[in-house]
């Protein structure tokens, strides 16, 4: 009768000790976490390059301001295809004028006022 | 040592994968990182450019504190402000627009203006980048040591807040000319109306 054993040789002993592991499982994780930070640098550009940041309200800096931004009814507008008669014009006229009395609300957006020496409390001599 | 044979310790690989997430750490810092603090080199005015100011006196917590309430009203008033423009633009003005041109009709000067109005759009949003961009920089800024170059920074920040202000008005200014080029294409397709109808009769 055979018995499957191996003679406890020094060698055998010191890699029974060490976990030993092949060299594609290493290239395997860091090849993931190299794709995973390239990744991230490319979204990283496009996400400032595009301007989406300066539209995410969820970045520090704006807790207090968040809220206000409400979530807006679903605006249709109008179609595309159809006819033009007296309906699609009073339809149009509603409209454009309900979108331009919004924005006018806030013509004075980015008002240079709030900026001034005086109103930072600044005093240049 | 490490190729002479197929097989690696536990301790090998973690000694790689930690020198591979450290250096592309560094890499995504210096490369992903959208702003950068002022450069303290940059710092002081040089003797030549003491004609611009000899004293500049501010609270810089009270002024920094203000300049964040103004970064926040202004991020705020972008997208809602920004939604409007983009709904009258996209969803009114092209739609309009296209239907005019289905109908063969003549509505030229309208076409000109959404066309204008887009440009505007653009311009409004590439300026507002600028803006937030050298604001964002402002608020981290040192301004303890660093007065004198700092009130330069709000100076320039506030020429970049005078243009999105311009671009704003201009964008209103093309709206309300739309408008007025709107009633006049619904009076000329009144009088054809009533013209066909004269005709009939």
């Amino acid at each position: 009768m055979k018995h499957d054993t191996e003679i406890a040789t020094p060698s055998v002993v010191e890699s029974v000790k060490r976990p030993q592991m092949k060299p594609q499982f290493a290239v395997l994780i860091a090849g993931s976490i190299v794709l995973s930070m390239l990744l991230v640098i490319v979204s990283m550009y496009l996400y400032n390059e595009s301007g989406a940041a300066q539209l995410d309200l969820s970045r520090p800096g704006y807790q207090d301001v968040r809220s206000q931004a409400q979530v807006t009814e679903r605006f249709d507008g109008i179609d595309s295809a159809g006819e033009i008669n007296d309906r699609t014009l009073e339809r149009f006229d509603e409209l454009y004028s309900e979108q331009q009395a919004k924005i006018l609300k806030q013509k004075d957006g980015f008002s240079p006022a709030v900026m001034r020496d005086d109103a930072l409390d600044i005093k240049v001599e | 040592m490490i190729f002479r044979d197929n097989t690696y310790t536990m301790k090998q690989i973690s000694l790689l994968i930690v020198a591979v997430v450290v250096s592309l750490s560094v890499l995504v810092t210096v490369f992903g990182a959208p702003v950068r603090a002022v450069d303290s080199e940059q710092g002081q005015l040089k003797p030549g450019d003491t004609s611009i100011y000899n004293l500049v006196r501010m609270d810089c917590l009270a002024v920094k504190f203000k300049l964040s309430k103004i970064h926040e009203e202004d991020g705020l008033l972008r997208v809602t402000l920004g939604q409007t423009y983009e709904t009258t633009s996209s969803k009114l003005m092209a739609r309009f627009n296209a239907r005019i041109v289905e109908n063969r009709l003549d509505g030229a000067e309208l076409i000109r203006l959404a066309a204008d109005y887009e440009d505007a759009l653009d311009t409004f949003r590439d300026n507002y980048q600028k803006y937030e961009i050298e604001m964002n920089s402002l608020l981290k800024a040192d301004c303890q040591s660093q007065r004198q170059t700092y009130y330069l920074s709000i100076d320039s920040t506030r020429q970049l807040r005078n243009q999105v202000n311009v671009d704003v008005q201009n964008l209103n200014k093309i709206l309300g000319e739309y408008y007025d080029a709107f009633g006049e294409f619904r009076a000329s397709i009144e009088d054809d109306q009533e013209k066909e109808s004269n005709d009939e009769a």
